[in-house]
């Protein structure tokens, strides 16, 4: 009864001894290290060992810094957008000192316009009462047609 | 009797292979990494992996200080990133950073030496100048010197693979990962591991006797 391959026989001690040869290689190689080498090996070992303390605390305030940067954030955001409420007696002094001039004018008369058709702006009233009179104006022509 | 392939996975579909590299088990012995002892604190297991880091990290860029920065690179990450894992997480982790990192160590070092040749100021110091070694000052040194020979044999062995072989054998042979671990340091499936192990195995077998 073969359950095996053939070749596992003849590869198996060569893949065993190649193994074993190169671990034994290896281990004497890693146990004859210099000392320069081994001395800046542990070095090495300890700056980074050092570098990851120093990350790790680093971290943990940045990571403070940043939680406390964001809820000024969201404070700062909160406080522009949420309607805040007026107050009256500052409202009554500012109107007390302007002259009474309504806003839905200030829209209904922009800057450009304004300086070109001063006379009109002057003569409202009278373009007021001239409004006033459409039908008696347009009667007579009727008529003529 | 348990039929062995049966428990062999299926090769990658598209990977041309031979029928020998491809179903030939690789034998699961026990692992150096299933006899160590996991490391309570990171710092301990730091210092016991260091050395065949810095190890495997040479035998890759062939450079020991280069080696030496890429293992303090993979160190310092695991303990930025990983430290709060489970300690069973760290070989693994920590590997698979050493892995990436040698990858882009070798393929800075490919960009460069092709813009040194096209720019014509291609030298070869990194080959041609004898590199300093510490003075043996150990008491066998005729061992020591057969030791360093086989080391550097091997070495270039291991270099002449591809780089997945080579990430497959030294994590999987010299580091003792298991299978599990190596494919989760490599990024890749476990029937992967097995397939680069066995191509790995395959090439290295041949210079087995230029190491003794």
């Amino acid at each position: 009864m073969n359950e095996m391959p053939d070749n596992t026989f003849n590869s198996l001690p060569d893949d065993a001894d190649v193994e074993s040869r190169a671990r034994a290689i290896f281990k004497a190689a890693c146990e004859e290290a210099d000392s320069y080498h081994t001395l800046r090996l542990g070095l090495a070992r300890r700056k980074a060992l050092h570098a990851g303390a120093r990350h790790s605390t680093f971290g943990m305030w940045a990571s403070v810094a940043g939680m406390a940067a964001c809820c000024a954030l969201v404070a700062g955001v909160a406080w522009m957008h949420f309607p805040r409420p007026t107050n009256p007696g500052v409202t009554s002094a500012s109107s007390a000192s302007v002259a009474p001039v309504r806003a839905d004018d200030q829209e209904e008369v922009p800057p450009e316009i304004a300086s070109s058709q001063m006379e009109i702006v002057e003569n409202l009233d009278f373009y007021r009462w001239v409004a006033t009179q459409p039908a008696v104006a347009s009667a007579p022509s009727r008529g003529a047609r | 009797m348990r039929e062995t392939k049966d428990a062999e996975p299926l090769p990658p579909s598209g990977v041309a292979m031979n029928a020998t590299a491809a179903f030939e088990p690789i034998a699961e012995t026990p692992t150096a990494e299933a006899v160590r002892p996991v490391a309570a604190t990171i710092e301990a297991f730091l210092a016991s992996v260091e050395r065949r880091a810095w190890r495997i990290a040479e035998i890759a860029l062939h450079d020991p200080d280069e080696a030496l920065d890429a293992v303090q690179d993979a160190m310092l990450r695991l303990v930025r990133h990983y430290s709060a894992k489970p300690a069973e997480e760290w070989p693994p982790l920590f590997w698979g950073i050493l892995r990436r990192r040698i990858t882009d160590l070798q393929r800075r070092r490919t960009v460069r030496n092709r813009i040194l040749v096209w720019t014509r100021r291609a030298s070869n110091d990194d080959e041609d100048l004898p590199a300093w070694e510490a003075p043996d000052l150990g008491p066998e040194p005729a061992r020591a010197l057969a030791s360093r020979q086989a080391h550097a044999a091997m070495s270039k062995a291991i270099r002449a693979l591809p780089r997945r072989q080579q990430q497959a054998f030294m994590l999987r042979i010299l580091e003792g990962l298991g299978v599990a671990d190596t494919a989760r340091a490599m990024g890749c499936s476990e029937g992967s591991v097995k397939t680069h192990l066995s191509r790995a195995m395959d090439a290295l077998r041949t210079q087995l006797e230029d190491w003794r």
